[in-house]
């Protein structure tokens, strides 16, 4: 058995893009891992996310559906074509998942697109649109993360449970680590998390529960105490906590509010949303104060980039959407599912309509998935950082470079992105993923 | 494979620095440099000029077009998308775009974002918080300082230096103690920095009356119009009094339309705009440009006069050239202070001399061929003038068409032909330490990003 320790791996698990991960490989596999949070290390060594042990099912070739229900292995080249050929003929592309795709694929998946009407609903699509219809009316400030791990003495995460989303976030930036200016590390910092419920991050920060109804009251409540009234939260709810943050709000010279995904599963999620961006962008007045979104998926940062660089807001024919539940099959759509399960987030009556409207389902992998057994045509790729390279986005909006492991070349989702819309690009020659 | 070789002919070539005003030339190319005509033999393409100007093209000495967090003011409507800026930059006749700064964790950001946005050439300027020197600079080491700057732009592929300000000052107050003054700390970077390739540039509004003395030679200050305004730090009688010592400038004139400027303010300035933290004392402000024109400014346009002929460049408040849409009456304005040949000097020669490029800007054989074609204007006035040298009829990049008028933007070449920047030989991890301390990232994730920034 020859070991070897390759170091410095960047990781894809979330969208911290830890870039420290050492890795211990027994010649075609990961075996160990050193650095890796449980989600990182689950993906380097073939492992289920929320299961840590059990083997998860990787696409192992590229494929079609046949009438009856049985698949056929096909060429990549030719699944591709299959895919041109669906493509051909819609009215409308629903471009789902997005967030785990290389930045130059996405850049490729833009340009293809452009001219077609495309509905675009990235797997961090709440919080993304969010956002962007948030960064229209408030002008809250940016950092990036290891500014945030130099300087913050004050972080919020707000609705964010990192610990689940993006594990490394509070050992790698926000909390723990000593910083240029944060030289004691979590003693430097103060730190809150603010939820509906309690969570596992009431053990490294102070908690404030919250009714989910009463998020938008509780920021406002917060607001008006900062800019001297009387501090009112809602009914029911002690105001003691609320003050003590709201006091060290006011110490602090460096603060940033994470904000997570949680509020934006209610109706009201983005007017907390906005809400806090009005407060942190008038926070901002006595200290720094930035407001930073915790997406979950490695490169859901990178789409957005690249769909507001390419003109994305301005194009009448896309139209950038956050829920996949809103979405209303129609006859002439195709549904490309790049690399994303919307069938799992799928309810009945959009699967219905999805068979009913006969709609072509288009599954580009480089897992087995929900929709990958749904799919009409399955386009099998391989894993960033691991089986091929690409580039992607951080949570902060720093582009990093994951390289691959290992030297044969399994297909890259911007060579099958850049064949399909370029009959005579060159896909090189995949094997097929590992197993 | 043998380089392909073509001929502008017959074209009306205005180029100061060889000397032609007007005259009727031919301009050979072959591969991506200009040659002289009698060293052509086999001519590929010919290329008919005439009734058309044929130039250098413009550079745009100090851009900001990719800089970190432009996502959120797209999001917010306030900045064009990439395409448009890109296309903007052509249809002017603009080879090439200086970034003025990407720091050392944004590099692959920018990197990436121009990669996406294919057209003129680009340079990067390294952003750089002179505290990332200290540890050389209190064991006053400046040849080890050297050495890693030398690997650092190298390994990222950046063009010169940025600095926000030419001192060290630190947010708290516990900090206090360590800083350093611009009288301390430049020449110990000045040395450090010898000879290595492109500019080293301050905003003009970080610079203060007495930082002169040390700053003049050897510096270019980003957009010194900007020291007209009252408030600014510098004096700018002191700036213009400056020019002697050998300090170069772009002017960063104000055009009154909606569009935004990119500022350094301290934190405890942030009222209004859009902020950024990028690792500096200073935040990156954006916010929206005053309302005010540069030929209200009588101070401004007596400071064109008096830095053009000492090599000042041309440049715009607004966070690039792009973004000024009425570039027709940018140039008849700018025509109506100076000559036809200050405004190619200006844009040109002087853009690329400010960067440190010898082979930009001019048409003299061994120059890059970055060369601009417009048609002749109509009449030798300021609106003549104006009106041809707003809309670029072709443009090369690397002796490559990119932009033609009737057909729009045409296959450019590939991002890495584009970038400027050489690989190191071998990557020195350890001489990154000091530049890292304090950030999570590792070393090896520096050298992956520049050579890989500029593929396609």
């Amino acid at each position: 058995m020859t070991h070897k320790t390759v170091t410095s791996l960047v990781c894809c698990g979330c969208s911290c893009l830890c870039d420290d991960i050492d890795a211990v490989i027994d010649e075609d596999r990961v075996v160990e891992t050193a650095n890796a949070c449980r989600w990182g290390a689950a993906r380097f060594l073939g492992l289920k996310k929320f299961s840590s042990g059990l083997p998860r099912a990787r696409c192992r070739s590229s494929r079609r559906c046949l009438h009856d229900k049985q698949w056929k292995d096909l060429p990549l080249g030719e699944a591709i074509s299959l895919c041109r050929d669906h493509l051909f003929f819609a009215r409308r592309v629903v471009a789902y998942g997005l967030g785990q795709m290389s930045s130059e694929a996405l850049w490729i998946l833009m340009q293809g697109l452009r001219d077609w009407e495309t509905l675009w609903i990235p797997s961090d699509g709440p919080m993304l649109e969010a956002f962007v219809e948030a960064y229209k009316r408030q002008a809250p400030a940016l950092t990036h993360l290891e500014c945030v791990r130099n300087q913050a003495d004050l972080v919020v995460f707000w609705g964010a449970n990192p610990l689940r989303s993006t594990p490394r976030l509070l050992s790698r930036y926000g909390l723990f680590p000593r910083g240029r200016f944060t030289e004691r590390g979590a003693e430097d910092r103060k730190a809150w998390t603010v939820d509906i419920q309690a969570t596992e991050m009431g053990r490294v920060t102070e908690l404030a529960t919250i009714p989910s109804d009463h998020e938008k009251a509780c920021v406002e409540a917060l607001r008006r105490a900062h800019a001297g009234g009387p501090m009112e939260v809602p009914a029911g709810l002690s105001a003691k906590p609320w003050a003590t943050l709201l006091k060290d709000v006011e110490k602090s010279r460096y603060r940033v509010f994470f904000f997570g995904r949680g509020p934006l599963y209610h109706e009201h999620g983005p007017a907390v949303l906005e809400e806090l961006a009005l407060w942190v962008s008038e926070l901002r007045a006595s200290a720094p104060t930035f407001l930073v979104p915790i997406l979950c998926d490695f490169n859901s940062m990178g789409f957005l980039q690249i769909f507001l660089s390419c003109g994305g807001s301005a194009n009448p024919k896309w139209r950038l959407q956050g829920d996949l539940r809103r979405w209303e099959p129609r006859p002439g759509d195709v549904l490309l599912a790049l690399s994303g399960d919307c069938f799992w987030f799928l309810t009945e009556d959009q699967k219905n309509a999805v068979r009913q409207h006969h709609i072509p389902v288009l599954a580009l992998s480089a897992y087995e998935t929900t929709t990958t057994a749904h799919a009409d045509v399955v386009l099998a790729v391989g894993l960033q950082g691991l089986d091929v390279s690409g580039q992607a986005a951080r949570l902060d909006g720093m582009t990093l470079f994951a390289e691959k492991l290992w030297a044969d070349a399994a297909a890259s989702d911007e060579a099958v992105i850049r064949k399909l819309f370029d009959p005579h690009a060159e896909i090189g020659n995949p094997c097929a993923p590992r197993p | 494979m043998r380089a392909k070789t073509l001929i502008f002919q017959s074209g009306t070539v205005f180029d100061p620095v060889t000397g032609c005003e007007g005259s009727t030339r031919d301009i050979a190319v072959c591969g991506d440099r200009i040659v002289a005509l009698e060293h052509v033999s086999d001519v590929d393409e010919i290329v008919d000029a005439s009734g058309m100007l044929v130039t250098a093209a413009a550079v745009d000495c100090a851009a900001h077009v990719a800089f970190p967090g432009v996502w959120a003011l797209r999001a917010a409507g306030l900045f064009p998308d990439g395409e448009v800026l890109v296309r903007r930059y052509a249809e002017r006749g603009f080879g090439h775009v200086h970034e003025s700064w990407a720091t050392l964790f944004d590099c692959g950001t920018v990197q990436a974002e121009w990669a996406r946005m294919p057209g003129p050439d680009i340079s990067v300027g390294l952003g750089l918080p002179l505290y990332d020197l200290t540890t050389w600079m209190e064991a006053q080491d400046a040849a080890t300082a050297h050495t890693a700057l030398e690997h650092l732009w190298a390994t990222l592929g950046t063009h010169g230096c940025y600095l926000p300000e030419p001192r060290l000052r630190f947010r708290d107050d516990v900090y206090k103690h360590r800083e350093k003054s611009a009288q301390e700390l430049v020449p110990f970077f000045l040395e450090a920095c010898r000879g290595v390739p492109g500019p080293i540039v301050l905003p003009a509004r970080s610079l203060l009356r007495e930082d002169l003395e040390v700053l003049a030679p050897g510096i270019h200050v980003q957009r010194a119009a900007l020291l007209t305004e009252q408030g600014a730090a510098c004096p700018f009688s002191v700036l213009a009094d400056a020019i002697g010592f050998g300090m170069s400038a772009d002017l960063g004139l104000a055009w009154p339309e909606k569009a935004v400027e990119l500022t350094w303010v301290p934190p405890d300035d942030v009222s209004g705009g859009r902020l950024w933290d990028v690792g500096s004392f200073l935040l990156l402000k954006a916010s929206p440009v005053p309302e005010k024109d540069f030929r209200d400014e009588e101070e401004a346009a007596r400071f064109l006069a008096k830095g053009l002929p000492e090599g000042w460049a041309f440049s715009c408040r607004q966070a690039n050239l792009a973004l000024v849409q009425d570039w027709e009456g940018l140039i008849r304005a700018v025509l109506e202070v100076w000559g036809v040949r200050e405004w190619f000097l200006a844009t040109r020669a002087q853009a690329a001399r400010a960067l440190g490029f010898s082979d930009r800007g001019h048409l003299a054989p061994g120059a890059r061929a970055n060369v601009a074609l417009y048609r002749e204007p109509e009449e030798d006035t300021a609106a003549g003038w104006a009106k041809a040298l707003s809309r670029c009829e072709r443009l090369y990049v690397g002796g490559r068409e990119i932009f033609d008028g009737r057909r729009g933007l045409l296959v450019p070449p590939s991002p890495r032909d584009r970038c400027v920047g050489t690989a190191p030989e071998g990557f020195r991890a350890e001489l990154f330490a000091p530049f890292l301390d304090g950030m999570s990232l590792r070393p090896e994730t520096l050298r992956r990003l520049a050579p890989r920034a500029g593929e396609p």
